[in-house]
């Protein structure tokens, strides 16, 4: 898909990335065309949401609450933003032991970490975060 | 006289889900709307004061008083970036 390219493309080269992950999720190729389908827009979910930008990943982790990526990227988001999110903390947690759509890459390190690992890795996360974009 | 706000000349727009994102096509800025401050972004097409728009949260049933720091705070967010502009 072009527009993830592009995406890609202008993150990597410090164009305006923001306006290239939007144009990416909304490309109406990047929706699943069946159920069951790989989502073509968690990739830019992910973008936007450490940009400050939450809507997207809270927008896939509705309609699929199996997918990590999303959620990780969602609570480090809020984290860096002094927020907390305990119910999504102990959701994915129990998705990491438990059953997750593995279709969607996730850092070896949270297969089957508990809910206090999940939120130190969140927390170095957001950490990182906080650094590369002060407020 | 209340300084009357208007969209700037230039500005793009996308939609996610209820949002309206609102991008500055030279700064990037950006500025994301929800649907009720969407009424403030939809009003600035024509022009308006702050208090133009506290009359249209008042007249639709909210409360002008409490309204009214949360229309200032959006127009300040878009005056900020460069999608709004604060004129006579």
């Amino acid at each position: 898909m072009l527009a993830l390219e592009d995406a890609r493309y202008a993150q990597a080269t410090g164009g305006d990335a923001f306006r290239a992950w939007l144009a990416a999720f909304n490309h109406p190729e990047a929706r699943p065309a069946r159920s069951g389908d790989i989502d073509g827009r968690v990739e830019a979910a992910v973008a936007l949401a450490a940009m400050g930008y939450v809507a997207p990943a809270r927008l896939l982790l509705a309609e699929n609450p199996d997918i990590v990526p999303p959620a990780l990227a969602l609570l480090v988001a809020e984290t860096a933003e002094g927020r907390e999110d305990t119910a999504l903390l102990a959701a994915l947690a129990g998705r990491l032991g438990g059953h997750c759509d593995r279709r969607y890459a996730f850092p070896a390190a949270l297969q089957g970490a508990g809910r206090d690992a999940v939120a130190a890795w969140v927390a170095a996360r957001a950490g990182v975060l906080r650094k590369a974009c002060p407020a | 006289m209340s300084a009357i706000y208007r969209r700037a000349a230039r500005f793009d727009r996308e939609t996610l889900a209820d949002d309206l994102i609102l991008m500055n096509p030279d700064s990037r800025a950006v500025v994301v709307l929800n649907a009720t401050a969407q009424l403030v972004w939809d009003a600035l097409a024509e022009g308006a004061s702050l208090d133009d728009l506290v009359a249209v949260f008042a007249a639709a049933g909210a409360d002008a008083a409490s309204v009214r720091a949360d229309v200032a705070a959006t127009l300040d967010r878009l005056v900020e970036a460069g999608l709004a502009v604060r004129g006579p």
